[in-house]
């Protein structure tokens, strides 16, 4: 372990030391001016004995200690300086020593050539007890995970503990030196010295065996990891590493961060969702506490509807996707709540310019955490200073609650809730307003049989409402409200039994029950002459059942494999129409209808969905992984615009929409360099779509009672390389990430209505063949942090007017093949600068504020390329003309304001 | 749907960063296309079809297609064919040709380059029921931004309206147009008097009746707004340069006279209305970021020699009924009468005009 790498570490304990203990100094010592600082004492004693003493010049800086204290041998110089000051002193090496305030219960990590040796307790204490209570968790170095049931042995006490479901253990141990051996199946059986004075917290990191331990040194697992070793297309952040994103309009965004990764994509700065791997964005299954929400994103995609306090782990899976998970073809994003290691109330906030939000962290008797956050905008008062008639009468804003609760009821038996409420709304002109909400609750209770057997239930219900009201002031006759929601209830069951260390079984049964509402729209206003009119509801079953394992053959070789059988039954009531089978679908072309009671099967799909996935282990620093993964998707949103909108339809498989499958396969190469401090990592990917939903010419979708009339069936294909690789520690910090990828659509139907390009293939709306990110974030000192995003894209496909006529005075245009063109490159510069709490201050008041510029260059991105015409009143033949959009045109500074407390 | 695009200016005028700008994109392999537009109805008239070519998106001018033999052939296997009287517009004799209800038709068109383009056979269906057209006086607030300034106008006008009473869910298709014509007196020293007029269309869309909204047994369908206000039609005093003098400048103290308004009722065939409602999807889309993914709308015409040329427009064969009005307001000029007079064929007024001193043959008194 090099100097550097053992300053660094020393550098975090006393962070997380002068976090978590709010050191009480005790009262300064009045001495005459024969005294000096202690600063000047370190110095004289670091000189003389060739040593390097850390400290939090805090503890001291109201102390002075008298000058000869530097010139007596170095422990009773300690001797005295701890007295006096009331503090402890560790010795890291025989250079390395830390000063530790008298109240200390943290670790401290020292490392020699053959274990780790632990210091446990305050020193001071030690004889006052007997035994003393050792507390912690273990997890996994590289993700942070916590490693449920694993086993610790105390060697010379001949004693065994167990880590629980939350990967935390307690010891009830005698003072003084013991010899711990730690186990669990795949990892490196890790053995370490601890010395326990009294009463403390032990940390213990694991690493997968695949890696050889001495190649991970201490500071790179202690480095945030955005990326999950353990299997292919997997990216994962944690608590830490959200803090580490890159801010979006000033604050941190999971959806956001994420989509600066290889493989992933949004439309721009506006767009609901994200897209990955060429799918489109209702084929991400966006799991919060195992519960979809189904619209991630606040005000059209501006910031996501993740409140990031409060957020213990976000991972998204793009590929090689677990037997667990199901139900979306493209990817699984699994954010899971928490606060870990709570010790005393939190809060945490922050002010920018769109909203601010609030969250407390509550821990109620050591078995209770407590979580409430939210979130508000404040984008209303604004638009009224602004000269504009529309936008004064216009609106926009938002509000989301979470409430998160753990409870331990015993050992063995953990509870916890999740609840999640949002709402968006948005006028313009007072005349056309949207609005839609998402509201969330999951009920979660895990159980351990023993230390190899688990099993968990999930209950979850998701709700999602979306409106849209037209009350144009010149067509009051015409205004109406129109409205569509989802209702989606879950219940998981879910097992994992670990026969042996070779071996973790998974298994479980999942059921999904969705009723869709398309649409209802009703009369807005007294004058409206419109009439109510509902669309039939949908309904529709999901069931799964799915068993896998995580076999390790070997040092070399793992493999993780499984089968998921999913299962999808739309049911009744309902009217269903029989068409004609000689001619493509339409109004017209309906000869009968077939009437279906309640809860009636109408259709039946179902389908294998095998997992495969395989790892090798090149040599020590790198290795080569596969993977395959085939999911059925039995509901889709359907749109025929190029932007998701929040009214877009959820539309249930059934008689004529088949289920959507995708299959992909990934081959990847993963390599470290110089002991993790570089990761690279490079995949190539192949997805095949079957039942793609492409829309016939024209299409209506909104309150279209044979909606299948106007839907087409296609085939689709995307394919591509990622490769990304990012640097670790040093003051420059970051990553890079390159995506060369295409998607690509075919519509297959011999009937000519039923046709996209005479059949030819087309690229998707998100189809980018590049995709560059260059992101990093550079240390000036320990206050101060610069950071940067540039990203880089190929416009995206798009449609233009290539002809133009008139048809009875109106101009009409002839639009190219579809999506022939593509859009001009997207390429933008944001930079921030961050000023961080200091290290000196010892209020329980922590902030830090953030202040970026967005487009640094001023590029003029194209969000969205749009034919307009001539509405000046009564004129409706004049010339029409297309129109590039951007949102932020120019260099945009943004500030935002953080804080915890 | 419509106005995701104010969203965007909402933010950019908060944040002063965001606009939208002319866009010119580099087109490729534009292909060609020819345009034709018929209609023929039940009405004794000359019906004129017109053939013309798709111009490039960002071409002004207009190119005609000259010299080609257009003829429309019924079920019986009788031919009439069409002059060309204007470049790339062929009329019927009006003599010869009248469309009979309940006949079909198809209209061929052959190019001077020997391109032979049929439409498919279409019906002319019987009259729809003709219903009652009433007006609902409204005020309504209109917002303009002048001079940077908000500023929310009251506008008076009339909504007209028609009801429907179908017999079954089956009823038919209508399209609706219309022509508003504001007729005024402008009178000044020289010369002392002039009859001026303009004409408008009331809908920015073509005017269907869409089963999906309404399933009702009778619904009221909308036919339009018109403003009764003369500052909207800017029939006010004002000061007028007088062509070629830029110097001279009269002041001209205009009249209201009077409002008529028309009403087509034409019944028209699925065919129609889906070629229609699809336009209208093209029409009601501008201006959103939410828009539909683009298409391509065809009609029912296509070329018989070659199947791969693109042909634009339709062949529409439909039966109308006319309700012409003049619109009188009442004193307090809060009410407005509808006074049926015999119908007037506006295709024949030109969209604006005057003459001096003495009125023109269309006037309407």
């Amino acid at each position: 372990m090099n100097q550097f790498i053992v300053r660094f570490l020393v550098l975090i304990v006393f962070l997380c030391v002068d976090l978590v203990t709010n050191a009480q100094i005790a009262d300064s010592i009045k001495i005459k001016n024969a005294f000096v600082p202690f600063d000047t004492i370190v110095k004289d004693l670091e000189a003389k004995y060739d040593v390097k003493i850390f400290y939090n010049p805090g503890w001291f800086e109201r102390k002075e200690f008298i000058n000869t204290i530097s010139q007596m041998p170095l422990e009773e110089a300690f001797s005295i300086i701890t007295k006096i000051s009331q503090s402890t002193v560790s010795k890291i090496n025989d250079t390395y020593y830390v000063f530790l305030p008298p109240s200390q219960e943290t670790i401290i990590t020292t490392q020699n050539d053959d274990f780790s040796f632990y210091e446990i307790g305050d020193r001071l204490s030690y004889g006052s007890k007997s035994n003393a209570l050792v507390k912690g968790t273990i997890m996994d170095a590289s993700s942070t995970n916590e490693l449920i049931g694993a086993k610790i042995k105390v060697t010379d006490l001949n004693k065994s503990f167990e880590s629980d479901y939350r990967g935390k253990f307690a010891m009830q141990i005698p003072v003084g030196e013991h010899e711990l051996k730690v186990v669990y199946p795949g990892f490196e059986e890790k053995t370490m010295k601890i010395k326990v004075f009294s009463d403390g917290n032990l940390t213990i990191e694991m690493y997968l065996k695949t890696i050889l331990l001495d190649e991970v040194s201490v500071t790179s697992a202690r480095i945030d990891q955005y990326y999950r070793r353990t299997k292919m297309s997997v990216m994962s952040i944690d608590a830490k590493a959200i803090k580490e994103l890159p801010k979006n309009l000033g604050e941190t965004d999971i959806i956001k961060g994420l989509s600066l990764m290889p493989g992933v994509q949004t439309t721009g700065e506006f767009g609901s969702g994200f897209n990955v791997r060429g799918g489109s964005a209702d084929q991400n299954l966006v799991l919060i506490e195992d519960v979809p929400i189904f619209n991630s994103s606040h005000l059209f995609g501006l910031t996501s509807i993740l409140n990031p306090d409060g957020i213990a782990e976000a991972t998204l899976y793009k590929g090689g996707i677990p037997v667990l998970f199901g139900e979306r073809a493209s990817s699984i994003l699994t954010v899971k709540m928490g606060s870990p290691d709570l010790e005393r109330v939190k809060v945490k906030g922050g002010i920018g310019l769109i909203n601010s939000r609030l969250s407390l962290e509550i821990p109620i008797k050591k078995k209770i955490t407590l979580i409430i956050g939210g979130r508000t905008s404040y984008s209303d008062w604004m638009l009224k200073k602004i000269p504009d008639a529309d936008l004064m009468n216009s609106s926009a804003s938002f509000n989301d609650m979470n409430m998160f609760l753990s409870y331990d009821i015993s050992k063995r038996d953990k509870l916890s809730l999740f609840g999640y409420s949002s709402n968006d709304k948005f006028s313009i002109s007072g005349t056309h307003s949207y609005g839609y909400g998402n509201l969330l609750g999951s009920a979660n209770f895990s159980h351990r049989f023993n230390s190899n057997f688990y099993t968990n239930i999930t209950l979850g219900v998701s709700q999602y409402n979306a409106s849209y009201t037209e009350k144009d002031t010149l067509k009051p006759l015409n205004s109406y409200k129109l409205t569509n929601s989802l209702l989606y209830r879950s219940l998981k069951w879910n097992f994992i039994y670990k026969p042996n260390e070779k071996h973790i079984v998974s298994l479980g049964l999942n059921g999904f029950l969705y009723n869709v509402s398309p649409g209802e729209v009703t009369p807005f206003g007294e004058e409206s002459s419109v009439l109510k009119k509902n669309i039939e509801t949908e309904n529709g079953l999901e069931w799964a059942g799915f068993i896998g394992d995580d076999f390790k053959v070997n040092d070399k070789i793992s493999l993780e494999f499984g089968i998921r059988y999913s299962g999808f039954n739309y049911l009744g009531a309902k009217k269903v129409n029989i068409y004609d089978p000689r001619f493509s679908k339409s109004e017209e072309t309906i000869i009968d209808s077939l009437i279906f009671k309640k809860g009636e099967t109408i259709q039946t799909w179902g389908g294998i969905e095998p997992r495969f996935s395989f790892r090798y282990n090149v040599n020590l620093s790198s290795s080569l992984r596969f993977s395959y993964n085939r999911i059925n998707q039995y509901v889709n949103l359907i749109s025929n615009t190029a932007v998701s909108t929040p009214t877009d339809l959820w539309k249930l498989s059934d008689g004529f929409l088949k289920p959507l499958v995708s299959d992909q396969l990934a081959l990847g190469y993963f390599k470290n360099f110089k002991q993790n401090a570089y990761e690279t990592t490079f995949e190539v990917f192949y997805k095949q779509y079957q039942n793609v939903t492409e829309y016939k010419n024209g299409s209506q979708i909104l309150l279209n009672n044979h909606v299948e009339t106007d839907l087409i069936s296609a085939r689709g294909i995307s394919f591509g390389a990622e490769l990304y690789i990012k640097k670790n520690n040093g003051k420059l910090t970051g990553w890079v990430s390159y995506t060369l990828s295409k998607s690509l659509r075919k519509t297959t139907s011999q009937n000519p209505e039923e046709q996209i390009n005479k059949n030819a293939w087309f690229s998707d709306n998100m189809d980018r063949l590049h995709n560059l990110v260059i992101n990093g974030g550079y240390s000036l000192n320990k206050q101060w942090k610069l950071g940067f995003t540039f990203n880089y894209n190929t416009g995206r496909p798009v449609s233009y007017p290539e002809l133009k006529y008139t048809m009875k005075g109106y101009q009409i245009v002839y639009y190219s093949d579809r999506n022939k063109y593509k859009m001009p490159d997207y390429h933008k510069l944001d930079i921030s600068l961050s000023r961080y709490e200091s290290l000196k201050i010892k209020k329980k008041w922590k902030g830090y504020w953030t202040i970026s510029i967005i487009n640094v260059y001023g590029r003029k991105n194209a969000y969205s390329i749009f034919y307009q015409r001539d509405r000046s009143p009564f004129n409706y033949n004049g010339r029409s003309a297309l129109y590039k959009l951007y949102i932020i045109g120019r260099p945009m500074p943004t500030f935002t304001y953080n804080f915890v407390f | 749907m419509k106005q995701f695009l104010w969203f965007s200016v909402l933010l950019c005028s908060i944040t002063a960063f965001s606009c939208k700008e002319l866009y010119t994109p580099e087109l490729e392999d534009i292909p060609e296309a020819i345009v034709i537009e018929g209609l023929i109805t039940d009405e004794y008239k000359t019906h004129v079809i017109s053939v013309t070519k798709a111009v490039n998106y960002d071409t002004i001018a207009t190119f005609p297609e000259k010299g080609a033999k257009v003829f429309i052939t019924d079920n019986l296997g009788n031919s009439f064919y069409f002059k060309e009287l204007t470049a790339g517009k062929y009329y019927s004799d009006s003599a010869t040709f009248k469309p009979k209800i309940g006949s079909t038709y198809f209209l061929t068109v052959v190019t001077k380059n020997n391109n032979v383009y049929k439409s498919a056979e279409q019906k002319l269906l019987p009259k729809g029921t003709q219903e009652e057209i009433s007006s609902i006086p409204q005020k309504l607030k209109y917002n303009l931004t002048i001079d940077g300034k908000a500023q929310f106008l009251d506008l008076k006008g009339s909504h007209f309206q028609t009801v429907f009473r179908l017999q079954s869910e089956t009823e038919p298709y209508y399209r609706f147009s219309n022509y508003l014509l504001v007729e005024y007196i402008a009178r000044s020293s020289d010369p002392p008097i002039s009859y001026c007029w303009k004409k408008y269309n009331l809908n920015d869309f073509f005017n269907i009746n869409d089963r999906q909204y309404n399933s009702s047994l009778e619904f009221q369908h909308d036919l339009g707004f018109c403003p009764f206000d003369l500052n909207f039609y800017g029939v006010v005093r004002r000061e007028v340069s007088i062509p070629g003098c830029p110097m001279c400048v009269r002041i001209i103290n205009n009249d209201l006279y009077k409002y008529i308004i028309s009403f087509k009722q034409y019944h028209i065939n699925n065919d129609t209305y889906k070629y229609y409602k699809s336009l209208n999807r093209q029409l009601a889309a501008s201006q959103q970021i939410f828009d539909p993914i683009s298409f391509q709308s065809y009609g029912n015409i296509t070329c018989v020699n070659d199947s791969n040329k693109i042909v634009l427009g339709f062949f529409e064969t439909s039966s109308v009924n006319i309700n012409t009005y003049i619109v009188e307001p009442s004193i307090s000029g809060n009410n407005y009468t509808l006074n049926k007079i015999s119908p007037i064929d506006f295709d024949s007024i030109s969209q604006e005009g005057y003459n001096d001193l003495a009125p023109p043959k269309s006037w309407i008194y």
